[in-house]
């Protein structure tokens, strides 16, 4: 089955300034701002742990943090047009952990909150292990998972589609194609997935158009309204420069 | 630890599916050159390049691509800016890429075209320069495309302890270019159509230039097209993505020299062939990759898929497409052959308004269907003018007939029998006799003959005329109204109706339509650019325009209807009025449209007003004709009605014989309810302008004579009304 531009559209991210104009009120809303916190998850615990909270801690600021996020009434009043996603979401959660500590403070005397495990991810401390160990910044550390996270959700995503339209396999031998060359030549791959060769290499031109639309996709829902290509570009070489 | 096959740099332990996240964040760029493996490298600040150019001040960095760094600097021997283009010095591990830099540098540099920008020096320097790393990946201080190995399939686990320092940096001085980049120009906006057929032209003589010298840019894009504060077009990095990607250790890895969206789609085929067999791609690499640019210069879009032609997309006109179609084409061989061969089908394209079609290499298949010489209407418009010929023929011969029969047969005109006439105390002779009687026989027997004649014949003769145009692809809107008449001219119908049934499946494709299109916009001239950037000027006329045009269509319209208000109020004396004022809004009508005629520079009144001088000439002609039909209409009563006449003779003086008139034709017009008559014609002739203004000049030309053709038949219908007998007492 063909992937058609109908089931392109299903998979691709919505705008963060959309959501929040729609204040996140309407269920459908809330539900794309779900999605697009779980793809963030880890960098944002990634950054507390690197600010120095324990794994339990940091699990749980994150959790309580995109909990207060998406119980938030006035979220269109953050005003999103003039911001990227990515710098809102950093700068609500510091202001989040600075309001969590005055507030830790004051259930020392007889309160108590209940937290409720919220996308974390059962490897998450295990994987923040994997950290380089140098002196990146937690801001840094931020961005560079934040990239990282992108690119997983980007391929995730392109995948589903592959695997929607029954084309797991193809998508899995063509995949290094992203960062380089096949191994093997494109004559010695075609027969094992049931097509010519000709026909081989314009799937393997698609998939990196597809996943270039995929990815700019997804930048794009991260920036404010409209993203123009040249804004795109800017993140993705910043982005670069995170790495 | 594993490192990416691609841009050499040490794999995070947790890379997104394994692959290399910096890569595959490139990869997302609109720039991004396929061999980007260059981009893993971080260009040296200007004052890290300082030292090792003695002989330049090192401005600033400029920017930097798949293809190296470029610096603004000043070359202080000269006192003149430069641009300072280095390349990866990874290139410079090939121990064969010196004398092949040398070759292609020398070629370059014979690359004198005031469209390329000019070679100053090349070189390659050797000494000791730091290297700032872009990313640190665990080891500090080490670029990470540190690890290039000469043979890319080896893993690079144990990479050779080369670092760039060493390596020599092989450089171009450069003119210096102080202007936006054609992306630069297209992120800022849409480019006006007019200027973008402007920017082409150069780039086309520039790349024949090249050609010729046997150098294929292979890397044309908007990126390397630099427009110069005097809006000349410049040509940056010919040869440049030949020069890297021919580097023996790069080829395999990077067989392919360009950037996603520009490259032709043999490129792509021959991806993996061997070096030795890839004869496939050549300077028509470069025609392909225009062709992409000025897609995007024309739209502002990417071409759909580099795979799949043709663009589908209806740009400014379609034989802008045809442009297109051929620059874009998938097969090298249909493709334009040679770069001038675009700039000839543009500067065409611009001059002439309907050019013959833009085919130039001899030896190059047309290829669009809708051009080629088998015509599809052809079969179809025989069919229908025979037809209409076979109808026109029988109606001639039934006109024949009946006025034979008429002749032969009725007394009146036969023999002007006196016995025949209803009092016999005139004398055949006697003029009275003549003047009373021939013509109301002749209005019993010709009048039905005629308005037969008239309805038989008309739509005959259109449906004749609209199958000629019908085999030239001419005035669609014609064609189509001939294949509706088609099916009413009896009886000839039996015959068309296949064939009209035909033609209007045929006129209903879109390719068919085109066809038409291209004939039809090749009637209207081309506004030359510069002088389409002028007409704004003309924009401010807006309303000015709109009056004038208003003018016609109110003219007749309110002339009637005021003159007819005017006859309902006050009855027969006012009978004139109506009459007298559609003659002279006619008239104004007519001067309004000779005023246009004469005024030099057109303005476009509104969009498909009839600007062509045969245009409004013909709208003034039809203009004249309604002015002259009614003057007639007023007039001819006076001489075809009897009674008017003997009156006239009886009393002798005018006053009397025009009051009888007057009593005579209002009694008649109220009686037989002509009033309305004026109204109707009113309101379709009111209908018929503004179809004329907005419908250009094919409908035009048809409606002014449909306007004609109205006024015969109102004119017929007015004097068999005012023919008819009345029991009036006078």
């Amino acid at each position: 089955m063909p992937i058609t531009a109908h089931s392109h559209v299903r998979f691709l991210p919505t705008r963060w300034s959309l959501i929040l104009a729609a204040n996140a009120q309407t269920p459908g809303a809330r539900r794309a701002l779900d999605d697009l916190l779980r793809i963030y998850w880890f960098p944002l615990y990634a950054y507390l742990r690197r600010r120095g909270h324990a794994p339990d801690q940091a699990e749980d600021l994150t959790q309580g943090f995109l909990a207060d996020l998406l119980a938030r009434s006035d979220l269109a009043a953050l005003s999103p047009a003039k911001g990227k996603f990515r710098s809102f979401l950093l700068a609500a959660l510091t202001h989040f952990v600075s309001n969590q500590r005055d507030h830790a403070r004051a259930q020392k005397r007889g309160g108590t909150h209940a937290l409720f495990s919220l996308h974390a991810p059962p490897d998450a401390e295990s994987r923040y292990a994997l950290e380089p160990v140098d002196t990146l910044t937690p801001e840094r550390l931020f961005e560079r998972r934040w990239a990282l996270a992108l690119l997983d959700q980007v391929l995730a995503t392109l995948r589903a589609r592959y695997a929607a339209a029954g084309q797991s396999a193809l998508f899995d031998t063509l995949s290094p194609l992203l960062t380089g060359e096949l191994t093997q030549p494109y004559a010695q791959l075609a027969p094992t997935l049931g097509l010519t060769e000709p026909a081989l290499k314009v799937a393997a031109h698609r998939l990196r158009k597809r996943y270039r639309d995929t990815l700019r996709a997804h930048i794009a829902a991260t920036l404010p309204e409209p993203a123009s290509p040249a804004q795109i570009e800017e993140e993705i070489t910043h982005l670069l420069n995170c790495l | 630890m594993p490192h990416c096959p691609h841009c050499r740099a040490a794999l995070p332990a947790d890379a997104p599916a394994g692959l290399c996240p910096a890569c595959l964040l490139r990869r997302g760029m609109e720039t991004d050159t396929l061999q980007s493996f260059t981009s893993a490298w971080t260009p040296p600040t200007p004052d890290q390049l300082a030292p090792l150019f003695p002989e330049l001040e090192i401005l600033s960095l400029l920017g930097r691509g798949g293809m190296g760094a470029v610096y603004k600097a000043r070359q202080k021997s000269l006192d003149r800016l430069v641009a300072l283009k280095i390349l990866p010095p990874q290139l410079a591990a090939d121990p064969a890429f010196a004398g092949r830099f040398t070759a292609e540098a020398q070629a370059l540099a014979k690359l004198n075209h005031p469209h390329i920008v000019a070679i100053h020096d090349f070189g390659t320097k050797s000494g000791q320069w730091s290297v700032v790393s872009g990313q640190t990946s665990g080891q500090s201080s080490v670029v990470s495309g540190q690890t290039f190995p000469a043979t890319p399939s080896a893993p690079a686990d144990a990479p050779p302890s080369l670092t760039t320092d060493h390596w020599p940096l092989p450089y171009f001085v450069m003119e210096f270019i102080d202007g936006p980049t054609l992306r630069q120009l297209l992120a800022a906006g849409p480019i006006p159509p007019h200027q973008a057929l402007a920017i082409v032209p150069p780039i086309c003589d520039a790349l024949q230039f090249a050609h010729d010298h046997g150098i294929v840019h292979r890397d044309i894009k908007p990126e390397n097209i630099l427009l110069t504060k005097t809006g000349t077009i410049k040509i940056a990095d010919f040869g440049l993505a030949q020069l890297i990607t021919q580097d023996s250790a790069l080829r395999t890895q990077h067989s392919l020299a360009g950037t996603p969206g520009y490259i032709a789609p043999e490129q792509l085929r021959s991806d993996h062939c061997p070096p030795t067999t890839d004869h496939s791609t050549d300077h028509r690499a470069d025609i392909y990759a225009l062709g992409v640019v000025l897609y995007q210069l024309l739209t502002g879009e990417m071409p759909p898929d580099p795979l799949l032609p043709p663009p589908q997309k209806i740009t400014i006109d379609v034989r802008l497409d045809d442009i297109l179609l051929r620059a874009l084409d998938a097969d090298p061989t249909r493709r334009y052959q040679h770069a001038t061969e675009i700039k000839t089908a543009i500067e065409t394209f611009l001059t002439t308004p309907r050019p013959p079609p833009p085919r130039g290499g001899p030896t190059v298949p047309p290829p669009s269907l809708e051009q080629s010489p088998p015509n599809p209407l052809h079969v179809p418009a025989l069919g229908l003018r025979f037809a209409a010929g076979i109808n026109l023929l029988l109606f001639f011969l039934y006109c024949c007939f009946t006025i034979f029969v008429a002749a032969t047969t009725h007394p009146m005109i036969a023999k002007l029998d006196p016995r025949s006439l209803p009092t016999s105390t005139h004398s055949t002779t006697q003029p009275a006799y003549i003047v009373e009687y021939v013509p109301r026989h002749l209005s019993v027997t010709l009048l039905p003959l005629l308005l037969v004649a008239i309805l038989g014949l008309l739509p005959n003769a259109f449906v004749f005329g609209a199958s000629l145009d019908l085999a030239r692809s001419r005035r669609y809107t014609r064609c189509i109204l001939g294949c509706l008449l088609a099916f009413l001219i009896f009886p000839a119908n039996i015959l068309a109706i296949p064939f009209a049934i035909w033609s209007l499946i045929l006129l209903s494709r879109p390719a068919i339509r085109d066809a038409f299109d291209r004939a039809t916009t090749g009637n209207i001239p081309t506004t030359p650019p510069a002088h389409a950037a002028s007409t704004p000027s003309t924009a401010p006329n807006f309303f000015q325009s709109l009056l004038s045009t208003l003018d016609f269509l109110s003219a007749g319209i309110v002339g009637c209807l005021v003159a007819n208000a005017i006859l309902w109020l006050t009855g027969r004396l006012a009978l004139w009025v109506p009459i007298v004022a559609c003659s002279l809004t006619d008239a104004l009508i007519f001067y309004r449209a000779r005023k246009i005629q004469r005024r030099r520079p057109l303005p476009t009144l509104l969009p498909g007003f009839p600007t062509t001088p045969a245009a409004r000439r013909s709208l003034a002609l039809g203009i004249a004709a309604h002015a002259t039909i009614i003057i007639l209409l007023a007039l001819i009563p006076l001489f075809l009605q009897p009674h008017l006449l003997s009156v006239y003779a009886v009393w002798g003086t005018p006053l009397p014989a025009a009051l009888y008139t007057l009593s005579r034709v209002s009694l008649l017009i109220r009686t037989t309810g002509i009033v309305l008559i004026p109204f109707t014609i009113a309101a379709v002739a009111g209908a018929l302008l503004l179809a004329q203004i907005l419908g250009g000049p094919t409908l035009c030309r048809i409606l002014s004579r449909a306007l004609i053709a109205i006024y015969l038949i109102f004119l017929a219908l007015s004097l068999y009304a005012l023919l008819q007998p009345l029991s009036i007492n006078y």
